[in-house]
């Protein structure tokens, strides 16, 4: 839990252009919001701009036009360095590769972020123990990524951005190179860090069968928001749709 | 709205020490260390080599002088003598200076290369939230961590086939002198143009595997007749 009030992320009109002679919009007036402790899932068809949007959250790419604010801090004002900074503190990041770093054990790869931060041994060691058992890989401590499956990459992967108890987590695709089965296990485990931690999560995903975990579904077609759903009650009946007129502006 | 806005710029500690060399150690492959003994062991082969006619020749000198001062007058002899051997030498030294070239520039180009190969791997660092210091220090840190290990065991190897070769007389102190300083200046050349790259990539061109360029933005990237790397 932060001491932040107010919304955690802010996005105001991003527009990420690709190709300026042709014109080529990925994302075009995009508006969210984020509050703390919301299960955000971003959906659409490929091509809708949805990893776009997420890498441009995450700090990791630059929009053309527009502004991201988190937690009070713009985007647009911070050097490289400082977006590194603030990814290293206030964000947890999940991609469809799993991006584990392959030179180090399960253990080393969650306890990554914990010690980049200073974290004392002790404190590291009790949260690496509780994420690796809530994830269900503690018997896989010391194996490199290599030797472990897609899903227990995946897992590792969960865990290490849940390590610092960041702000928000990001994560693009997470079950987009897993199986059904594995991949609702995924999910679940999302909301499980949500429930219990009050993580705030936004998450990509071309599967619209996980909307159920969302309390707000956005969905992006044509990089842009398409449908704003905000749910009255997880897996309950939708509450109020909405088109804000702020999130889509005529090309 | 968010009413408030936050001092943007925040403080910078660097990545602790330990985690970097842990990843620099493991990142060593064998074919990088093999490189890098084979060059040294060249490079001190050649200057042992050099040192092999550099004493031909004071033995000559000597002979000459010894020959003068007898009043022999056969200095032309001793001058025949003296050619000969640089003759025989000059392949040898063609072929061995340029092994030495390519085995050292091998260590540059392999390092440099490399760059290529591990984008993503940076990335990622960067992603976790690394810094460009963070990422220098790490290749730095591989580099000598090679030349920490590849220094030693090429000097080793380089002194048994040479001692073998050419006699352990050839092995002067300035040949280990030349080698010592000829590997670390290419372990540091090689280091230089990921370090350059590093320092102009943003983490969307590591991560994504977009084009990087060894100059600044925009001269080198409206260029792009090479592609980047």
């Amino acid at each position: 839990m932060s001491d932040w009030l107010g919304p955690i992320l802010h996005c105001h009109e991003i527009t990420k252009l690709y190709a300026v002679g042709e014109g080529l919009f990925a994302l075009k007036n995009v508006e969210l919001e984020v509050e703390e402790g919301q299960f955000v899932v971003i959906t659409g068809p490929s091509g809708s701009g949805k990893t776009t949007l997420l890498n441009i959250l995450g700090g990791i790419d630059r929009p053309t036009h527009g502004e991201v604010v988190l937690k009070g801090r713009k985007y647009s004002r911070m050097s490289e360095d400082d977006l590194a900074l603030l990814r290293r503190r206030d964000l947890g990041m999940v991609f469809q590769f799993f991006n584990l770093i392959p030179e180090l054990t399960a253990a080393e790869n969650i306890g990554f972020p914990m010690r980049l931060l200073g974290w004392e041994e002790g404190a590291v060691i009790d949260r690496l123990t509780y994420l690796m058992e809530a994830v269900g890989i503690a018997g896989r401590a010391d194996h490199y990524p290599t030797e472990l499956s897609g899903g227990e990459q995946q897992r590792v992967a969960i865990a290490r951005a849940l390590a610092v108890r960041p702000a928000l987590v990001l994560a693009d695709e997470p079950t987009g190179n897993l199986d059904s089965a594995r991949s609702r296990e995924i999910m679940e485990l999302f909301a499980k860090f949500n429930r219990e931690e009050r993580q705030t999560f936004v998450v990509v995903t071309h599967e619209r069968g996980f909307e159920e975990y969302a309390d707000v579904v956005v969905r992006l077609s044509d990089g842009r928001v398409a449908e704003r759903v905000v749910k009255d009650g997880r897996g309950g009946e939708e509450g109020k749709t909405q088109r804000p007129s702020c999130a889509v502006t005529p090309s | 709205m968010v009413a408030v806005e936050r001092k943007a710029r925040l403080s910078v500690p660097p990545v602790p020490l330990h985690l970097l060399r842990t990843i620099a150690v493991r990142r060593i492959a064998t074919y990088k260390a093999i490189v890098v003994i084979v060059s040294i062991s060249t490079a001190l082969a050649v200057a042992a080599s050099f040192t092999v006619t550099a004493m031909t020749e004071t033995m000559i000198g000597r002979m000459e002088s010894r020959v003068v001062e007898g009043g022999g007058g056969r200095e032309l002899g001793a001058e025949m003598v003296r050619r000969a051997t640089r003759a025989a030498f000059l392949p040898w030294h063609v072929v061995s200076l340029a092994a030495a070239v390519v085995a050292l520039s091998g260590i540059a180009c392999v390092l440099s290369v490399n760059f290529v190969g591990r984008k993503k791997s940076l990335g990622i660092l960067k992603t976790l939230g690394g810094t460009t210091r963070d990422l220098t220090r790490l290749l730095a840190l591989e580099a000598a961590f090679m030349a920490a290990f590849g220094l030693p065991l090429g000097l080793l190897g380089g002194s048994a086939i040479t001692g073998f070769y050419l006699g352990s007389q050839a092995l002067s102190p300035w040949c280990f002198v030349v080698s010592i300083v000829f590997g670390v200046l290419s372990l540091a050349s090689g280091v230089y143009l990921p370090v350059r790259l590093v320092r102009n990539a943003s983490c969307a061109q590591l991560l994504l595997n977009r084009p990087v360029y060894a100059f600044s933005n925009p001269s080198c990237a409206q260029c792009g007749l090479c592609g980047g790397f």
